[in-house]
């Protein structure tokens, strides 16, 4: 069993500052890297020391394997937390940090292999013999070869990039005439994202679920699972809302799809954090989609109903331990949600929205959290994901939780910047969400109870008065007196 | 006094009876308004309205009001541009590189047609016509980069018929 005293974290914004948090419940020393562009920014200076990586594209600061090991070698770490993202599914990388004898937290790289490719890891599912959408997931690349095979397995069909995730490179294409134009944007994407456009083409399942299993292994043959999330809501591919338990299990189902999870990783010999993402159909049928060998950004919610810390059970089984929980201790309390606030503009095509956080704002009520990379004053730009925070909050169930998010909403500002806030609110005041009809499509599905929702002129006059207020701020004066009958029906925040 | 503010980049008249450096009343959309402020620190604001409370985040320009955003401004000192007679919609959302070029000169196009497929933020975005229409003119080629708000096509809006 190795010692960790001290963590370089290659990543940047709210996975940074989370590894940072656990690094201090540890006691563990916590190195975080920044660019010149983020020396304002708290992942840059939370940490214990920092490093700048410089200016220039990601291949030259977050993702430029040589600088970040070397500075772990500067530094003295033991151990480098690649976050999610970047270099956290990179086998290479993760190969290069190990040879230099500094631990990587995360699985081996031929786990990260067999996973982080689509193909393969599909193939290794069938030997294992967990249920897969049917599809194409073979070499041969060429547009006409494709459609033939999208048309054996019947439209509408997915293209997607066979090295991707979150959502790059991914095509629904609902007829024959439209699938040239899909392979082609999905290729490009493919490209641009990943640099490689080898694509897949499967069988596009109607009212789906997005049904995702924790699983935290260690090196020792124990292969746990922390039950499921829920994160059906997603907006191009981009999952928004996250929950668990999903209401969408029966206790038998959840005992298969946990026991799905586990074969899985017992059968490559897992090692750390992943998580194990299944379709759920209208019948309770589930089907693998992929692994992500590495924490995930929904990983609150399920640290919530464990009560488990995530990270520093990724950083125990990292240094050698032998997990100390067995799979019966672990139970799911109460009901966890989580939503992402995104600068973009719902009410305008969701136009990716820049500016100057004047005001983060924090939520105040028990049982929530708010992981974000921001404080007062940063500036959202056009280079990094659009994801400014993450809200997360607890109830003993899941109507508690709805309401904890929908009163916490309007204690985080992020005033000065466009942001989805009120969409969220949108989707979580729904009857759909409430009674627990989330698919895959819900946003589009329900658009037209998503919509705009004007401001009343009682609000109006709200944002006026402070208005005045604050141009009369510093001058006395004498109270006024009048009449006025007093505001109601304002929505109770 | 009749005062004039800039409410979500929309002219609104506000007819103003009293303002003192804690309380405030005005006409707006035909109700009248008292309001005391209670309490403010640099952006947080408790207002009271007979005996409700309500509370405004601010910060100058922006407000948050009951979980609303809201922007707030004088209108002679605000920095906010104009509407431009570009159609927002056929003009660049971000920055970012224009990838493919769908359409040429002399073209007929119908609304929500793609014209041209950007990439900002590593998403693609397709620029659709907003209108029926020819195509006069595209100002941009593929790979080039453009600015926020840049015009990307002039499109000749067919007469109705």
């Amino acid at each position: 069993m190795s010692t960790i005293k001290k963590i370089l974290i290659a990543n940047r914004g709210e996975i940074a500052l989370r590894v940072m948090k656990t690094c201090r419940e540890m006691g563990i020393a916590s190195v975080s890297l920044y660019t010149d562009k983020e020396v304002d920014y708290p992942h840059a200076y939370s940490a214990t020391e920092s490093y700048s990586l410089g200016d220039g594209p990601l291949s030259e600061t977050y993702l430029n394997h040589a600088k970040i090991i070397a500075l772990a070698k500067k530094c003295g770490a033991d151990a480098i937390h690649p976050g999610y993202g970047f270099l956290s599914e990179n086998g290479v990388f993760a190969d290069k940090v190990r040879a230099e004898g500094i631990i990587f937290i995360g699985p081996s790289s031929d786990s990260m292999l067999i996973m982080g490719d689509k193909k393969t890891s599909k193939q290794k599912m069938e030997e294992v013999g967990v249920p897969l959408i049917p599809g194409y997931h073979g070499n041969e690349q060429a547009p006409s070869f494709l459609k033939d095979e999208a048309k054996k397995i019947g439209y509408p069909v997915l293209i997607k990039a066979s090295a991707g995730g979150g959502g790059k490179g991914m095509r629904v294409v609902r007829s024959e005439a439209e699938f040239i134009d899909g392979l082609e944007a999905a290729k490009r994407e493919a490209m641009n994202a990943f640099g490689d456009d080898t694509v897949l083409v499967e069988k596009y399942i109607t009212n789906p679920r997005h049904i995702e299993v924790q699983v935290m292994s260690d090196r020792h043959g124990n292969h746990l699972h922390l039950f499921e999330r829920e994160c059906s809501i997603q907006r191009r591919h981009q999952k928004i809302v996250e929950e668990t338990p999903s209401t969408a299990l029966d206790e038998k189902t959840r005992q298969d799809i946990t026991a799905s999870a586990v074969a899985i990783t017992t059968a490559i010999n897992y090692e750390g954090a992943g998580t194990v993402e299944f379709i759920l159909d209208e019948d309770g049928k589930f089907y693998f989609l992929e692994m992500n060998t590495r924490l995930q950004v929904e990983h609150p919610v399920t640290e919530m109903v464990t009560g488990l810390d995530l990270v520093k059970m990724q950083i125990e089984v990292a240094r050698g331990d032998k997990l100390l929980i067995t799979q019966d201790e672990i139970v799911q309390k109460g009901h966890a949600i989580e939503v992402r606030l995104y600068s973009e503009d719902p009410d305008n095509g969701f136009l990716p929205a820049t500016g100057k956080i004047s005001v983060v704002g924090h939520p105040t009520l028990n049982g929530t959290r708010l992981d974000s990379g921001y404080v007062d004053g940063n500036e959202v730009t056009i280079n990094f994901d659009p994801m400014l925070a993450k809200l997360i909050a607890w109830g003993e169930n899941r109507e508690v939780a709805t309401q904890k998010i929908l009163a916490s909403l309007c204690d985080v500002a992020f005033l000065g910047v466009k942001t989805n806030r009120d969409y969220l609110r949108r989707i979580l005041e729904t009857e759909e969400f409430k009674v627990g009809n989330t698919y895959t499509h819900f946003v589009e599905t329900y658009k037209d109870k998503l919509l705009k929702r004007e401001v009343s002129s009682d609000e109006e006059a709200l944002a006026i008065a402070t208005f005045l207020l604050e141009s009369r701020k510093g001058k006395a004066g004498t109270i006024g007196t009048g009449p006025w009958s007093e505001l109601h029906g304002f929505r109770n925040c | 006094m009749k005062k004039v503010i800039l409410l979500n980049g929309e002219k609104v008249e506000v007819q103003l009876l009293d303002l003192t450096g804690h309380s405030v009343s005005f006409l707006y959309k035909g109700k009248e308004y008292f309001f005391e402020k209670v309490a403010s620190d640099a952006t947080s604001y408790s207002l009271k309205n007979g005996s409700s409370n309500h509370k405004v985040l601010f910060d100058g320009k922006n407000a948050l009001v009951g979980g609303k955003d809201l922007s707030i401004e004088n209108p002679r000192t605000s920095r906010t541009k104009g509407k431009s007679d570009v159609d927002a919609g056929m003009s660049a959302p971000m920055p970012g590189k224009i990838l493919k070029v769908l359409v040429a000169p002399g073209q007929s196009v119908q609304k929500g047609e793609s014209l041209l497929v950007m990439e900002a933020m590593k998403m693609e975005h397709a620029i659709k016509a907003s209108y029926d229409g020819v195509l006069k003119k595209v100002y941009f080629s593929e790979g080039q980069l453009v600015e926020a708000g840049a015009a990307l096509v002039d499109l000749e809006k067919s007469a109705e018929s």
